[in-house]
């Protein structure tokens, strides 16, 4: 196979999809950020946003954790160390397809 | 793919200073520091302005306002408006920035010290470094800002170009018994004041930008 093909190919599918990919972009430049600044920077809507989240955290790439910021609920968003290292890995693959 | 990857890598830095509090406490702190210096050279040498008391109580203050209003501001304002990040922890990659900006400053100020007549460079050196600093961290966010940084930049050349001799009579060097002359103290001083000014309308500019840009998301139904 092409290697630049086979690289492409090798591209984390869960991380490829643009929203998902603005989200670990974000995430992994900060230690924790809630859902609203996400939903600023990316511009996508609650659903969206939600569901991005929902495939992160069932890849084991996101942890999300609910609390309460005075009385308003607050969702706290982190890279784990699996989804920091698979974003570094999608990376250095993408740098080499292209 | 990946300009945008690294677009949105730096958007948390950028996002700092998205209210402009970054600039309103840096342009407090200098603004403060310069109203400082002003009242010290404009009083008499024993006045209160020149105690020690007095410097730390000022630094005091100074320190809170500029280390709990933009928190609070953060806090009450900007989280609820367009959300909250905590920073990775960068505080030892900060000190050793510190340490070295600290330890050229010193060969610098050493080597101007050696050379006759280099005090009167000092002004404009710092203000250089001020402005080039500000271009760094405010003004590669955002354009209209390089418009400050210009303007800093000016500033510290027009202030270092006064005539020595009036801004030596209108910095009274009484209570002056350091190494610099009163020319470069009262430099010194306009520069720090015209710097607490600007960067601060900056910042308030920029508050009011946001404020008019941006509004809590409205509570959802129970």
């Amino acid at each position: 196979m092409n290697p630049l093909i086979r690289n492409i190919s090798e591209l984390d599918r869960v991380i490829h999809e643009p929203g998902r990919l603005m989200i670990v972009s974000l995430l992994s430049a900060v230690e924790a950020a809630d859902f609203l600044y996400l939903q600023h920077e990316t511009g996508l809507n609650k659903g969206t946003l939600s569901s991005h989240l929902s495939k992160l955290e069932e890849a084991g790439y996101v942890e999300i954790a609910k609390s309460f910021r005075g009385k308003v609920p607050q969702t706290v968003l982190k890279l784990t160390p699996t989804g920091a290292e698979a974003f570094e890995q999608y990376r250095r693959k993408l740098k080499a397809a292209l | 793919m990946s300009p945008q990857i690294n677009d949105y890598l730096t958007r948390p830095k950028r996002y700092f200073n998205i209210d402009g509090v970054g600039e309103l406490s840096t342009g407090l702190m200098a603004l403060g520091f310069g109203l400082l210096q002003y009242l010290q050279i404009s009083n008499p040498p024993g006045s209160v302005w020149s105690s020690t008391y007095t410097l730390f109580a000022f630094v005091g203050v100074l320190a809170a306002i500029t280390h709990y209003g933009p928190r609070a501001i953060k806090q009450h304002i900007t989280y609820p408006r367009t959300g909250y990040v905590q920073y990775k922890d960068e505080g030892k990659a900060r000190l050793a920035a510190i340490a070295i900006a600290v330890l050229l400053a010193m060969v610098t100020a050493g080597a101007l010290v050696r050379s006759r007549g280099g005090f009167s460079a000092l002004p404009a050196l710092v203000g250089l470094a001020v402005a080039a600093s500000y271009a760094y961290g405010f003004a590669r966010a955002v354009r209209w800002k390089w418009f400050v940084a210009i303007a800093l930049t000016l500033g510290a050349l027009a202030i270092s170009a006064l005539p020595a001799d009036a801004v030596a009579d209108w910095a009274d060097p009484t209570w002056l018994d350091g190494p610099f002359p009163a020319s470069v103290v009262g430099r010194y001083v306009l520069m720090t004041l015209f710097f607490g000014l600007t960067i601060l309308a900056s910042g308030g500019i920029t508050f009011a930008h946001y404020l008019s840009t941006t509004q809590r998301p409205a509570p959802e139904p129970e």
